[in-house]
């Protein structure tokens, strides 16, 4: 389809040249992993964070300041001085905030340690200063389209998940056997476990692989729905 | 980006550490699961007995009246301010380049910002664009 037009370009300078020449190169044998997974910089927790804590300290430090200078306290300090002299911890309010205290930590320290990005797929990429990445939406339509390209196949629907992708793929005019190994190879589970290297380096790479991988041992997740016109 | 990453997540993490030990300390105190498991908590540990409160009269104004006490508080809670002001101001500073989106929305765009004289040699992953990139046509 419009691939064809990729790889053909009418008139190629030297930079697209030097893509295109790149791009119909063919996969190289063994596992790629150059690619990372990409980490989140976590912006916006981060900000978050800084203005919650920053709000709480400020308001206590303005209360503060202003009681330093002579006027009274204000009121939810008081109150909230009586609430904490007074209220027992069994306390069932005490104890929902507790609770909702130790579930926001928690997610802190998830948000923390976990890389995030999880739609983002690490591509790899010819200069290790480069770093591009593949969104989950943008790879499925890439399998798809590689999976209608196999004869026979009239439609199909990819799904991509953490750790698998699945691919339904509906065979017309051809018997349902001879188009399933390829869809199986382009459902193919990873060694690995993780569609990360399912997809080794571009998707085009990608593309010319499912159409040569064998279906031997792979694990099968497609889906014939056998139609028969 | 590496470096602001690190500070945002150890800083995440610092917090999250604090939250979580506060909040579970006050669980384990208000659920009596010291007695309910059996436990002695170390003399001194807090937040033991469901009865009491989390901070009677005399512990509120336990140094209140020492000289010391209140710079130490201004000062304190001065400098989380800042700190926290200057956390915030970071994540709004870009120290990389950001994020191109090749995306195929717009294939045309991709193709002539590659084939366009004046910019840098665009390293050759343009694969990843899907399905609909094609060469700008005319």
């Amino acid at each position: 389809m419009k691939r064809d037009t990729t790889e053909k370009p009418a008139e190629p300078d030297t930079v697209t040249s030097r893509t295109v020449g790149l791009v119909t190169e063919k996969p190289r044998p063994g596992p790629h992993s150059k690619a990372r997974r990409p980490w989140s910089a976590r912006r916006i927790p981060a900000a978050l964070t800084a203005l919650l804590v920053g709000a709480v300290a400020g308001t206590l430090l303005f209360d503060i300041v202003r009681v330093r200078a002579g006027q009274p306290a204000s009121g939810w300090r008081v109150r909230l001085a009586n609430e904490l002299a007074t209220r027992p911890m069994e306390d069932v309010r005490i104890q929902i905030a507790a609770a909702v205290i130790a579930v926001l930590g928690l997610w802190l320290l998830v948000l923390a340690l976990t890389p995030g990005l999880r739609r983002e797929m690490p591509m790899e990429t010819p200069d290790a200063d480069l770093r591009a990445t593949l969104d989950r939406d943008a790879a499925a339509l890439l399998l798809r389209d590689a999976a209608m390209r196999v004869p026979g196949v009239s439609a199909a629907k990819v799904r991509i998940f953490r750790n698998r992708i699945r691919v339904r793929a509906d065979a017309r005019f051809r018997a349902p056997p001879m188009s399933r190994p390829t869809c199986c190879s382009l459902s193919r589970r990873s060694s690995t476990g993780s569609p990360w290297s399912v997809l080794p380096g571009s998707p085009f790479e990608f593309a010319h692989a499912a159409s040569s991988y064998s279906s031997t041992g792979a694990r099968c997740r497609a889906r014939d729905r056998r139609r028969i016109p | 980006m590496k470096r602001k990453s690190a500070v945002n997540r150890i800083l995440l993490a610092l917090t999250g550490i604090v939250l979580l030990g506060g909040g579970l300390l006050m669980l384990a105190g208000s659920f009596d699961l010291y007695r309910s498991w059996r436990m002695t908590p170390p003399r001194g540990w807090p937040l033991t007995d469901p009865r009491a409160v989390l901070l009677t009269r005399p512990d509120q104004t336990r140094w209140t009246d020492e000289g010391w006490w209140w710079p130490t508080v201004i000062a304190v809670l001065a400098i989380v301010v800042l700190l926290a002001l200057w956390w915030l101001l970071a994540q709004l500073r870009r120290t990389h380049p950001g994020r191109i989106p090749v995306g195929a929305r717009r294939p045309r765009t991709v193709w002539s910002c590659v084939s366009a004289p004046s910019a840098t040699p665009w390293p050759p992953m343009f694969s990843i664009c899907p399905a609909s990139c094609g060469p700008a046509r005319g």
